[in-house]
């Protein structure tokens, strides 16, 4: 099943046209992995994707459907929770682990105090930090380590409960530890979500996604299964960008 | 060769506006110091002035409740107006016209002499609107004064957010009402709550506005806001200008650099306080 399905998609912040006539639809509980070089515009489609695209000066025309309906037919802030985002700079909130995790919770109204340790901790296995921090759950976020701030992340994108889960680089800071840390949580968290991920990373995008949709300024030039656009590229503009990175 | 000759001359006379400076500000202190401190006592800082001429015996409690009460009012005044304004120009303004334009006016307000904006106050709030020399008078025409000062500080620390932050607050689908209060007030809080204290001192050392709003001379200690007032710049306006006591003005100096010290000692313990949490 689809749950979005982007039909002719245009994206440009003022006169400068970023995405062009872009088409393709994402499989639900799927890892759809994003490549494409610098600059090409995989920023841009995923921060349209939710909307956020308004808040960096950014338009767009052309349809994005979720769940078979207009995105723009949604509240805003339902549609951006229902389709979380990461970026690629951790930005975990200046106050402790616990009330990074229990803030959006409580704008939605959970008041609960053992409602909301039990999400905190729920998260907290789910983004593999339990065993690293449950003991210290008042330590300033800031104060985590890189790969800890990008889990706890995730996590907080986590605990409103969405859907879609996009994610814009988030390995590209991290050393091997860490992004495998990243990649295995991944691959576990695409049983309940779907997933889209932007990366630099090839193997990256071989391990773990299960789609891969390669950009070249802003068109998309080839989208397939992972294996297929890996071991049997149809354009030869992929096949140069694979061997490129790799040779 | 010569540059090193450079160096050293632009070391020492950095050296010596500094200690130059610095000697200074040790020198009145201490001067005021040791002048004032024989005059403060249980009696001095918590009775009303006595004695004829009045002031010549006494204490200036009516001055310090009048100018502490004075700054409370301009601080809640002035800030929530400030901190008002800095909101809209960062997070809801969008057009580049209308925030230079409101920054204009914000430059023309802090350049206002207070003598004028006293006569401002006394024209508009004790005339016109009635409530005649009193605190609230007196408090609302400081927060004028201090607004500026407030608005300006506090609109640069929101500005200093990190915008990322912001975002993904946005990303959770959250209002921009509770990004506000939940996320970029807390985060902001010191540097805000250090602009307000920053500002009342500035607002307890100006005499002139206070003359021609809210005080009168040897007020007792108010009983509403619109009762007149006395505060400390006026209090020892009066005893050396009238020739009153010097003594007793070398004291009342002396509480007023001391309010004045402590203001600054907590703005400077929050910016502490601040960089910890960081
Ligand atoms: N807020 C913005 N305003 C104007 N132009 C922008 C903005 N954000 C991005 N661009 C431009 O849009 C193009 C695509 O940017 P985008 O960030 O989507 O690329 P990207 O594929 O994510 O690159 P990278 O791999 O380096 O992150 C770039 O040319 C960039 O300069
Ligand atoms: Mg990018």
């Amino acid at each position: 099943m689809n749950i979005l399905e982007i039909n002719n998609l245009n994206v440009s912040y003022g006169s400068k046209q970023v995405i062009k006539n872009l088409s393709m639809n994402i499989e639900k509980n799927k890892i759809t992995a994003v490549i494409g070089p610098s600059g090409c515009g995989k920023s841009t489609l995923l921060t349209t994707l939710n909307l956020m695209i308004a808040e960096n000066g950014g338009s767009f025309t052309g349809e994005i459907l979720f769940k078979g309906k207009d995105i723009l037919s949604y509240e805003i802030d339902y549609l951006r929770r229902m389709i979380g985002i990461v970026f690629q700079k951790s930005t975990p909130f200046p106050f402790s682990i616990y009330k990074n995790l229990t803030y959006a919770p409580k704008y939605y109204g959970i008041k609960d105090k053992n409602r909301l340790n039990e999400i905190v901790e729920n998260i907290l296995k789910r983004v593999g930090l339990y065993d690293e921090i449950n003991k210290n759950l008042n330590m300033l976020a800031t104060k985590l380590s890189g790969g800890q701030q990008q889990r706890l992340c995730i996590g907080r994108a986590l605990t409103v409960e969405p859907e879609i889960l996009l994610l814009d680089e988030p390995c590209s800071a991290l050393d091997r530890k860490n992004t495998a840390n990243i990649e295995e949580m991944l691959l576990e968290l695409s049983k309940d979500y779907t997933i889209v991920v932007v990366t630099h990373n090839l193997s990256q995008a071989k391990r773990i996604s299960d789609y891969t949709a390669f950009i070249l300024d802003g068109e998309l030039i080839e989208y397939d299964t992972t294996e297929n656009v890996f071991n049997n590229p149809k354009d030869d503009r992929t096949r140069e960008y694979i061997k490129g990175i790799y040779g | 060769m010569r540059e090193k000759l450079k160096d050293s001359v632009f070391k020492i006379w950095i050296g010596l506006s500094t200690s130059l400076v610095f000697i200074v500000v040790v020198y009145i202190f201490l001067y005021i110091f040791i002048n004032g401190a024989g005059s403060i006592n249980g009696e001095f800082l918590f009775s009303a002035p006595k004695g004829m001429p009045i002031g010549s015996e006494g204490g200036i409690f009516p001055a310090i409740v009048g100018s502490l009460l004075l700054m409370v009012i301009a601080c809640a005044f002035a800030s929530i107006l400030a901190i008002s304004t800095a909101i809209y120009l960062v997070f809801y303004c969008t057009s580049e016209k209308v925030k230079r334009l409101i920054h204009l006016i914000i430059q023309c307000m802090s350049g206002v002499p207070s003598i004028i904006l006293g006569l401002f106050g006394y024209t508009l709030l004790v005339l016109h609107l009635g409530f005649g020399r009193s605190l609230i008078s007196g408090g609302i025409t400081l927060g004028v004064m201090i607004f500026p000062y407030i608005q300006v500080r506090v609109e640069k620390t929101l500005i200093e957010v990190d915008k990322a932050v912001i975002t993904s607050s946005y990303a959770l689908g959250v209002s921009k009402v509770y990004t506000l209060f939940k996320l970029i007030f807390p985060m902001c809080k010191f540097d805000i709550v250090s602009a307000i204290t920053l500002a009342g001192g500035f607002a307890i050392g100006a005499a002139a506005p206070v003359i021609l709003t809210a005080a009168v001379i040897f007020a007792p200690v108010p009983e509403s806001i619109f009762s007149p007032v006395m505060a400390l710049p006026f209090h020892l306006y009066i005893l050396t200008g009238e020739g009153i006591s010097l003594e007793k003005a070398y004291g009342t100096a002396l509480v007023l650099m001391l309010i004045l010290l402590v203001i600054n000692i907590i703005s400077v313990i929050l910016n502490f306080t601040r960089k910890e949490h960081e």
